[in-house]
């Protein structure tokens, strides 16, 4: 891979390079070549999970799409209907996007603290930003390594999970649990950290960081990753926020919206970070949104870190079954795929009367006939690599 | 990518920002008696009240105000009616509004806002999948999440599960 690198400043910027590996006229006109419907998956390892796409193709060309989703529902709100408010955390991390568990527990937290009145003690608090930024980096890492894998480039494929074992190991020893946590209780955070943790968390995040511009050399600045991926489903800032592009996508196409600045949630406004943005939204950009998230998560661990206060880390007298005044609540948060939201409406028993879960992923894949229509489809697989679906987001 | 090109501050292209007083001017104005209450709930969302009549109405005038971020769109099953329930905020501000509007379980539609909000269309495709309410005027009303054989709309409260009735009960 390392044999056609070439430095980026060298490689135009918006328009198909004019040199591409396919050339223009190997696609073929619309319409000389004879139609073909296709489904991609719900089996295949392109689609990151149970996804289905009937492609409508000419020739190579992409010329209709129709996304079934479906495949991976287990309806969690039925579920959370008839469970306690404790018990509901359980389903939370593990049926809807597994790859942001702590993301997921924190909303539902955070709606159902406000719905029964629970304050959070400070130093849970900075434990919910930590683990949830190192579960933000890990995402990132997972989705640009099974990119890289999307495109042909196995080796960073292993890059990127080698990159994410460091840090899922640092929730593994606080939690006990690599993937689905089940860290965060309602009231806080359910153990403490282990005898040096803190600093490790410095010294692996900080490593992981200092690593990114090798895996730049190996994947982001390769020759072969800039013709795959500029140009490449072009979102405009306006097309963005019409059709309710979320998270990466969104910040791709150059709109600097991101709930932890804009709509700051739990202590996000007593940190100072960036929020990148993209100016074309191709999968370029995307990538590179990415990218840069993880440098920005890394900044905003060392300040929690570093002003961590001693404390509890439970609120006192949370009770055992909860049952909140007839009302409702909201809350959203911005998970490494986008903007999240837990709706949960209380009839004054101990149950949630009814749970609404929006989830990002959810919005994005139903983009995706607006962002893959007119490209080929190898450019597919990697448009839906990039919109980073979790396919327990979208069917919940 | 380069840094110059960045914008710094949350870009025009979000509509101009949300102006509470403007936006209750025009729904008084235009919803008029199909509105039905409007009040700020304990966490600072703007909640607007209407009836059936009067929902697309509202939604107009809530995406023509600035609300172009659509949140969710769902029901809630209160036994003697449902309640349809759209969320959404105003990308400029970050101001926050939901619509409600009571209509009865059976035999009426809900008018579609999939044209004011294209997230609305399968949202509303989902609403319909889990509470078999159609929406007049979608142009792709299919199931979502279940096959299209499946019967009933499992969040309904009166829906019987066939599939495994012997589930263990909690409560």
């Amino acid at each position: 891979m390392t044999a056609a690198h070439e430095p980026p400043d060298g490689i135009p910027g918006d328009t198909r390079h004019p040199e591409r590996l396919v050339p223009e006229e190997a696609l073929g006109e619309p319409g000389d070549v004879q139609d073909f419907l296709i489904n991609v998956g719900p089996h295949h390892p392109g689609t990151h999970g149970v996804l289905r796409l009937v492609v409508h193709l000419d020739g190579e060309r992409v010329v209709g799409l129709d996304p079934r989703i479906g495949y991976m529902h287990r309806s969690l709100e039925k579920i959370a209907e008839n469970r306690s408010y404790h018990q509901i955390v359980a389903f939370t991390d593990r049926t809807v996007d597994y790859l942001a568990a702590m993301h997921n527990d924190w909303v539902y937290c955070l709606a159902a603290e406000r719905l029964i009145g629970i304050e959070v003690p400070e130093r849970a608090e900075y434990l919910r930003v930590i683990t949830g930024e190192i579960n933000r980096m890990a995402s990132h890492f997972l989705s640009l390594g099974a990119l890289g894998m999307d495109s042909g480039a196995t080796t960073y494929f292993l890059w990127g999970f080698a990159a994410r074992e460091r840090l899922v190991r640092l929730l593994e020893e606080l939690t006990g649990a690599r993937l689905t946590y089940v860290y965060l209780r309602l009231g806080g955070v359910i153990f403490d950290t282990p005898p040096g943790w803190l600093e490790r968390v410095d010294e692996v995040v900080h490593g992981v960081v200092e690593e990114i511009p090798r895996h730049r050399d190996l994947f982001f600045d390769n020759y072969i990753w800039h013709e795959r991926s500029k140009g490449i489903s072009v979102l405009t800032a306006e097309e963005a926020i019409r059709l309710g592009a979320q998270g990466p996508v969104l910040r791709a196409a150059g709109v600097k919206w991101d709930l932890r600045r804009d709509m700051p949630y739990s202590i996000y406004d007593r940190f100072d970070f960036e929020i990148p943005v993209g100016t074309r939204g191709d999968i370029y950009d995307r990538t590179e949104i990415r990218v840069r998230e993880i440098v920005e998560s890394a900044r905003i661990i060392r300040q929690a870190v570093r002003d961590i206060p001693p404390g509890p880390i439970l609120a006192p007298r949370v009770p055992r079954l909860p049952a909140p005044p007839p009302g409702e609540a909201y809350a959203r948060l911005e998970s490494p795929r986008g903007e999240i939201g837990c709706y949960l409406v209380s009839d004054g028993t101990i149950k949630p009367y009814r749970m609404k879960w929006r989830g990002a992923s959810f919005h994005n894949v139903a983009m995706l006939p607006a962002l893959s229509v007119s490209y080929t489809l190898s450019d597919l697989i990697n448009i839906v690599g990039t919109l980073d679906p979790v396919m327990g987001d979208v069917d919940r | 990518m380069s840094d110059e090109t960045r914008p710094d501050e949350t870009p025009a292209i979000f509509r101009s920002s949300f102006n509470p007083e403007r936006f209750m001017q025009a729904l008084t104005e235009e919803v008029e008696h199909d509105l039905e209450w409007v009040h700020a709930d304990r966490h600072g969302v703007l909640c607007v009240h209407t009836t059936l009549t009067g929902y697309r109405q509202a939604a107009e005038i809530m995406r023509d105000h600035g609300v172009d971020r659509l949140e969710f769109l769902t029901f809630v099953d209160w036994k003697d009616r449902l309640t349809l329930t759209l969320q959404g905020y105003a990308g400029g501000s970050g101001e926050v509004v939901r619509l409600e509007a009571d209509m009865p379980r059976e035999g009426v539609d809900a008018p579609t806002v999939c044209d004011l909000w294209p997230a609305a269309n399968w949202e509303e495709r989902e609403a319909f999948d889990l509470f078999g309410v159609r929406f007049s005027g979608h142009p792709d009303l299919r199931r979502i999440l279940l096959p299209e054989a499946w019967e009933g709309h499992p969040l309904r409260k009166d829906y019987v599960d066939n599939v495994d009735i012997r589930r263990p009960q909690y409560f």
